[in-house]
């Protein structure tokens, strides 16, 4: 990391937590530390997966774009320019794109689908220990979410799974808080919409 | 929240999704670490540091890795013993008297799962072999004091011109010498230790001692030869067990000529010139260089042993020059030969573990020198005092060092429990820095998750270390952190996790005696001990007696089963007067 980018950070540090100079320590190091880049990964993989899931609906999937945010992540890392609270930021800001870029091909996405019914049926068969009626829900919510525009679903995920606040979620998708609003009240009631539709077609859920 | 937020929110609520799988994110780690870009690796501060420290002394010319020098020197566990001549003893030593060619295994130290020395032997010369340094032969010419290590991988060569090694014309000579000189003494006793099953088979046992050497020889009941021996020597056990007399052997394995196609490197050692000096420049390097400030947890010889392909491999990612990763790998050398031919009265005491360079009030090692009244005590920042023997630091715990080599098991609960000690080192700036030493004993089947809580939640987790690894961990609010710890090293035995946290002193209850503690520990914990050191510079002095600069204010064990709370305890402390 060079000098400037250091001197930066530092000046940057009188308002942060002891726990995040550590962490934008971790981030400074990792750039050319792999210990630090191993340690750093491990700090946000759950969160990367976790957000990969919810959008995805499959691990597999999700496992195929998390490690193309960490790859993407460990070549740009010498591009991020800012605090570690911000760090988790801008991983999601990778995968929400390469996300994207996944649902974009559209053989992937009629393969995603497939793969939702397919596995919820599979569940629903041999699983005989699961909630049915959450597995439904969940079959429904996923046909329900990936008919949505990527935006929508973006902040759907962010708000209700990843318990975002609007400035975080603004931060992440580079939008102003008032748009991403706008896009939430949008895409709720969109969602709402779809679900309900399912649930009257297919029976009762709530 | 609007109506239509509030029923997404409802429907989501408890769909159950995949959680991350620990195999893909080790695997990932793995592909990800393996494609890091190379050019970013570049050499960081701490490499400039140490470069200064090394380039403090003129470079030897030395391309081989020292480490392995270093491991190899370890190993030859009889060097400096005297010998006498009379041999004779019982029925199972007859064997080793008669042979002309033996192999063996050699562990040092307690842990028989750690790396094995294989020895083969034949008159003045050991070929020798080690467990976690496999391309690595030597060949040890005792008669000379000469070893040859080659490395096949860097196809290297280095003569080693041992200084201060008595000739030694035969090897099988010096094991018989050891059991003649039991024989010489006065005080010498052999008790028979009957029949054991070891390994497999049942071995009758012999226990020999004089107030300097103590051997245990097992033997097969229906031969009567020896396949175990068991010997201490100072602070140092080594075993050496799968012995075979009379093994035919090619001498071309013995052979001292370099062969073709390999670089040739001399260097000489001297085995017993090693100072006090150069321990402590040891243990610079260790904290500074190889760890993370922190003094490394043992000195010991056998922790060294296990850990040497480990800090070769750390030595080559600093970017050092050859001529510089030698003139380390020697510097280490002399460190380590410090404690192998210690030659001090007694024993020596390291309480490093955990201790950052620089904590001026922390006694991290003393001994006492031959024909010396006082002690020397190595502190924190590294300077050395003399110290009279009423005025010496606490040793660790009785208890401690028996609980030591226990390992780690899973069982059905759900909780992690284990053991606890707790530096507390309040700094100049009002804030106490705090090492917490766990020592995990049990925990459930499998899990590699543990949750902690601090004692006060205005607390902040700086770091966590396992056997010298990071340990990814994550903030829960409150003071509360999830570990994800590698249970593979748990399984292995590295059970001691250093979580490194940070208070402000604001935070402690005042009182007219100083402060008030809460004594909570990290995880469910049978005992917990709490150290309170301060800094020369903190302004404070320990009321009762100003001249400490340590006190230990709380030990105790949890009646019953393990628990967190240990109630409070009063600091007493003062303005420095």
């Amino acid at each position: 990391m060079k000098a400037e980018m250091c001197k930066k950070w530092i000046q940057r540090q009188t308002n942060l937590t002891l726990s995040e100079i550590e962490q934008t320590n971790l981030i400074q190091r990792a750039c050319s530390d792999t210990d630090a880049f191993a340690q750093l990964y491990l700090l946000h993989y759950n969160n990367v997966f976790n957000y990969c899931v919810h959008r995805l609906f499959d691990h597999h999937h999700a496992e195929d774009v998390t490690s193309t945010v960490f790859l993407k992540a460990m070549h740009g890392l010498d591009s991020f320019d800012g605090r570690a609270a911000n760090f988790r930021n801008w991983l999601l800001c990778i995968a929400t794109n390469a996300v994207n870029d996944y649902l974009r091909d559209a053989k992937r996405r009629a393969d995603v689908m497939q793969r939702v019914v397919k596995n919820t049926r599979a569940e629903s068969v041999f699983d005989i220990s699961s909630d049915d009626v959450l597995l439904e829900k969940k079959a429904h919510l996923k046909q329900a979410l990936l008919s949505l525009k990527p935006k929508y679903q973006a902040v759907i995920v962010f708000h209700f799974f990843e318990k975002m606040k609007l400035t975080e979620i603004a931060a992440c998708l580079d939008k102003s808080p008032s748009t991403i609003r706008t896009w939430l009240s949008r895409a709720t009631a969109k969602l709402r919409k779809k679900l309900s539709a399912d649930v009257n077609n297919g029976g009762s859920i709530l | 929240m609007n109506d239509n937020e509030k029923y997404i929110e409802e429907f989501v609520k408890d769909i159950p999704f995949d959680a991350p799988d620990d195999k893909h994110r080790d695997t990932l780690k793995k592909q990800l670490l393996s494609a890091f870009p190379k050019h970013r690796l570049q050499p960081t501060s701490r490499t400039f540091r140490l470069r200064k420290i090394i380039m403090n002394k003129p470079i030897i010319e030395l391309s081989a890795a020292a480490v392995v020098i270093v491991a190899v020197l370890l190993g030859v566990y009889f060097v400096g013993n005297p010998f006498g001549s009379n041999v004779t003893f019982a029925q199972v030593v007859q064997p080793i008297l008669d042979a002309k060619t033996a192999v063996l295994d050699i562990i040092v130290g307690q842990d028989e799962n750690g790396p094995v020395i294989h020895d083969m032997v034949m008159g003045s010369r050991i070929r020798r072999t080690m467990s976690n340094a496999q391309d690595v032969v030597s060949i040890i010419d005792l008669e000379t004091g000469r070893i040859l290590v080659l490395t096949a991988s860097s196809r290297d060569a280095v003569y080693i011109d041992l200084k201060s090694l008595p000739s030694i014309p035969n090897y099988l000579d010096s094991l018989k010498n050891v059991i003649a000189r039991l024989q010489e003494s006065p005080d010498f006793s052999v008790e028979e230790l009957g029949e054991q099953d070891m390994a497999g088979r049942k071995l009758i046992g012999f226990h020999a001692a004089s107030p300097k050497l103590d051997v245990t020889i097992w033997a097969d009941p229906r031969t009567a030869l020896p396949v175990r021996i068991e010997q201490m020597e100072g602070q140092l056990k080594v075993i050496c067990r799968n012995v075979h007399f009379d093994v035919p052997m090619d001498q071309s394995l013995f052979s001292m000529e370099v062969p073709e196609g390999y670089k040739l490197q001399q260097t000489a050692l001297d085995l017993m010139g090693a100072t006090e000096q150069d321990f402590i420049e040891g243990l610079r390097i260790r904290a500074q260089a190889l760890g993370d400030g922190t003094f490394p947890d043992s000195v010991a010889v056998e922790d060294y042993l296990k850990e040497a392909p480990a800090i070769g491999q750390k030595i080559g990612e600093l970017g050092l020059s050859e001529k510089e990763q030698s003139e380390l790998g020697m510097k280490l050398a002399k460190h380590l030969l410090f404690i192998r031919f210690f030659k001090g009265e007694g024993k020596w005491h390291y309480q490093g573990r955990g201790v950052k360079l620089g904590y001026a009030n922390m006694p991290i090692f003393w001994y006492r020198p031959k024909d010396s009244q006082t002690y020397r005590v190595i502190y924190g920042d590294l300077r050395v005092e003399d110290v009279v023997p009423e005025n010496l630091p606490e040793p660790a715990l009785p208890e401690e060092k028996t609980d030591k080599g226990v390992g780690y098991q899973q069982w059905s609960k759900s909780e992690f429990v284990g053991t606890q000690e707790d530096l507390w080192y309040i700094t100049a700036s009002g804030q106490i820095e705090i090492l917490s030493d766990v020592t995990l004993r049990k925990g459930p089947q499998g899990a590699a998750t543990v949750a902690i809580a601090l004692p006060y939640s205005s607390g902040t987790v700086q770091s966590v270390t396992l056997a010298n690894g990071p340990v990814p961990f994550a903030q829960k609010g409150g003071g509360q952190y999830q570990l994800q710890l590698p249970l593979e090293k748990l399984l292995a035995g590295h059970t001691n996790i250093h979580c490194k946290w940070t208070l402000s002193l604001d935070q402690l209850e005042k009182a007219d005696y100083g402060y008030q503690v809460t004594l909570r520990s990290l995880i469910p914990v049978s005992s917990y001990k709490l150290t309170v050191a301060l800094s020369p510079d903190c302004g404070l002095e320990f009321s009762k007696d100003p001249s400490r600069k340590q006190w230990v204010p709380f030990t105790g064990n949890s009646l019953g089963s393990p628990g967190t709370r240990f109630g409070s305890c009063g600091i007493e402390v003062r303005k420095r007067k």
